[in-house]
């Protein structure tokens, strides 16, 4: 942490207080994009960005993914692209316009990451690379070292970094945010800043089940929720992948070379011909075959490349990506070397991922509170560009770091533009006291259960496919339970003094709060639509459900709404004939 | 519990491996100068400590199977 970011002021006998116009609360590809942007468009803004980690080397998919963004080229077609998503990925249930912003804006984000120096792979004639089997979208490669790009950028645009810091509240002025509050992990100094402007950028929440994307825990999500801002969409929080259980490697459009017990293929009852990415019919089925005692599922490595898009023709090995090359050579060396799983055909779970993103945005990424901002992860579902689908990855991969990197853009735009008007914030000491009695108030239990045991329990609620795949009302309900016995069981767990420890105790506290939206939001949409299945109402309702389930904290109640989809405005319609 | 080694001869204190460790893993020893391995529970194995380390210092040493939620328990899946 750089001190002399600390400034004086009348919160000092409460804590280290940093001021700034523009708080940035995630120094991943969102934060540090949103922070270069504004810095460059106006240098005098005084941005500042916190981070739970270190500023740059945070997050999961800028420098631990596979290093691909969806674009939409000047050769592909609008509509036909829009048609499609409407139709087979977000089933009407899309903020069409939002769609085509996304997609529309995607080739600016190429140009201005290029700008900043990112190395895009392009084919030898300058185009960008199109895989054959998705013929409706590019996709572009880049290296693993972006994200030391970026910060390296904004050390250079004068960025304010503090670091290893965990934020657990936003500071409100009425209904205004005017900073956030936290602590420091390393040694427990209360920090509180101040500033015009907040923005959300510290990710989705995925309750720590998968160890990749174990960082997202949906702090920002949770944070929002609590001071009263509305999510949407919070009822696809609920993305699986397919892992191996003998080293949890993902298998990334493995769903075509999976086997039950008696060796007979699962992809002709539970897939699509071909699909662009995985759908939630293969992690029903996989539980269906388990059912009828044909478990476990297995996997067969030789048949990986059968029909699965992104390793077509070696798509992700292609590039020159050094960086990329030692990131995934070392993880493969050491999944093949430690696997516990021997066999031919490796056993295969459904690896609960999550991946809520449920703030809601409007198309310049603003939250329904005054002068908070929701950008990447944290807003991706919200945003409903994707629909019914979990999103990110949203069933297209890239396109979780496209929007990443638009809703940067975007929320960089809308922040400049109210900057000019925006008016002094003013935080409140009441309130202050408030939060650091609630942040530090488990410090003062000398005994208790450790907060890795009621995380643990969580994960026990969320990623079974029973609770969060094969909905019903009977298991919602029943989830729903298990998640306030483990709200209840909180005044039992103590971070025995240690700072990381009440870190986790706050990660608990928010990734409970997040599954308590998403399985209440499930709990509502009496429909089963893309990737919400309800066992008890398996059939999509056009007539009655082409509405946005609306989730807000009102009066310290969850109050659960609707929202009809405009679909009268839109190009794409469920009338249409298929 | 994963385990990460960190062989001390070869260690001289850049502290990238600090910085690197996006989950608290690691821990930075102001006295001594060097890193700490403090919280291995949260360990997500992604190997950037070690990718970052310019000395080949570290070694993470995934321990697998790791603990999972049943996804499928027996006594409601009673044909597994």
């Amino acid at each position: 942490m750089k001190e002399k970011t600390h400034v004086r002021s009348d919160l000092d006998d409460l804590g280290q207080v940093f001021c700034a116009d523009v708080l940035i609360v995630g120094g991943g590809p969102a934060g540090l994009s949103a922070a270069n942007r504004i810095k460059e468009r106006d240098s005098t803004i005084d941005v500042l960005v916190v981070d739970k980690a270190t500023t740059g080397f945070s997050g999961g998919k800028g420098n631990k993914g596979a290093g691909v963004l969806f674009v939409l080229s000047e050769d592909d077609d609008m509509d036909a692209f829009r048609e499609f998503h409407v139709r087979n990925i977000g089933h009407y249930l899309n903020d069409q316009e939002m769609l085509e912003r996304f997609a529309g804006k995607s080739r600016e984000v190429v140009d201005q990451l290029e700008h900043w120096g990112i190395h895009i792979m392009r084919e030898a004639d300058g185009k960008l690379a199109k895989v054959e089997e998705l013929p409706l979208w590019s996709l572009c490669a880049f290296d693993l070292d972006m994200m030391a790009k970026l910060r390296k950028l904004a050390v250079k645009n004068r960025v304010r970094m503090v670091d290893k810091t965990q934020i657990v509240e936003l500071l409100t002025e009425g209904d205004r945010v005017v900073g956030a509050i936290g602590f420091s992990i390393l040694d427990g100094a209360c920090r509180i800043f101040k500033a015009k402007s907040t923005l959300l950028a510290n990710g989705s929440c995925n309750y720590m089940v998968t160890n990749m994307w174990s960082s997202g825990r949906g702090d920002g999500i949770a944070a929002a929720y609590r001071a009263g801002a509305e999510m949407r969409n919070a009822e696809f929080g609920n993305f699986y992948n397919l892992h191996l259980r003998g080293n949890m490697a993902a298998i990334v459009g493995g769903q075509y070379a999976l086997y039950n017990n008696e060796g007979i293929p699962l992809a002709p009852k539970y897939c699509e011909d071909f699909e662009c990415d995985i759908n939630i019919g293969i992690i029903l089925g996989m539980e269906k075959e388990v059912m009828d005692g044909k478990g476990p599922v297995r996997f067969e490595p030789v048949e990986y490349f059968v029909k699965n898009p992104l390793a077509a023709k070696g798509f992700l090995f292609r590039w020159d990506r050094p960086t990329a090359k030692k990131f995934w050579e070392r993880l493969f060396e050491k999944e093949a070397k430690y696997t516990s799983d021997h066999a031919k055909r490796p056993e295969v779970i459904p690896g609960f991922i999550g991946e809520l993103s449920c703030i809601r945005v409007d198309h310049h990424m603003k939250t329904s509170l005054r002068g908070l901002w929701a950008l990447g992860d944290t807003s991706h579902g919200g945003s409903a560009w994707a629909g019914a689908t979990a999103a990110p990855p949203g069933r297209i991969r890239g396109a979780a770091l496209m929007y990443t990197f638009i809703s940067a853009l975007l929320g960089a735009e809308s922040v400049i533009g109210d900057l000019a008007d925006a008016a002094e914030p003013v935080i409140l000491k009441e309130q202050v006291k408030w939060f650091k009695e609630e942040i530090y108030g488990p410090m003062g239990r000398k005994k208790g259960n450790s907060p890795r045991d009621l995380i643990f329990n969580l994960k026990e609620v969320v990623a079974p496919p029973r609770y969060s795949a094969r909905k019903s009302k009977e298991r919602l309900l029943e989830a729903i339970g298990k998640v306030k016995e483990i709200k209840e069981r909180m005044v039992e767990v103590s971070p025995a003094k240690d700072w990381h420890m009440l870190g986790l105790y706050h990660d608990l506290r928010n990734m409970m709060q997040c599954a308590d939206i998403y399985f209440n939001a499930s709990l509502h949409r009496t429909e089963s639509r893309g990737w919400h299945y309800r066992e008890d109402f398996p059939d999509r309702d056009d007539e009655n459900w082409l509405k946005w389930v609306v989730v807000k904290r009102k009066d310290n109640e969850m109050e659960i709404a609707t929202e009809d989809v405009p679909i009268g405005r839109y190009e794409s319609k469920p009338s249409e004939p298929d | 519990m994963h385990t990460i080694s960190i062989d001390m001869d070869k260690c001289t204190g850049c502290k990238k491996c600090f910085k690197a460790c996006y989950v608290d893993v690691i821990r930075w020893d102001e006295g001594k100068k060097r890193p700490v391995v403090m919280y291995p529970e949260e360990c997500t194995t992604c190997n950037w400590c070690e990718l970052s380390c310019p000395e080949n210092a570290i070694e993470v040493i995934p321990e697998n199977p790791v603990p999972y939620p049943e996804y499928y328990p027996k006594s409601i899946y009673p044909g597994t």
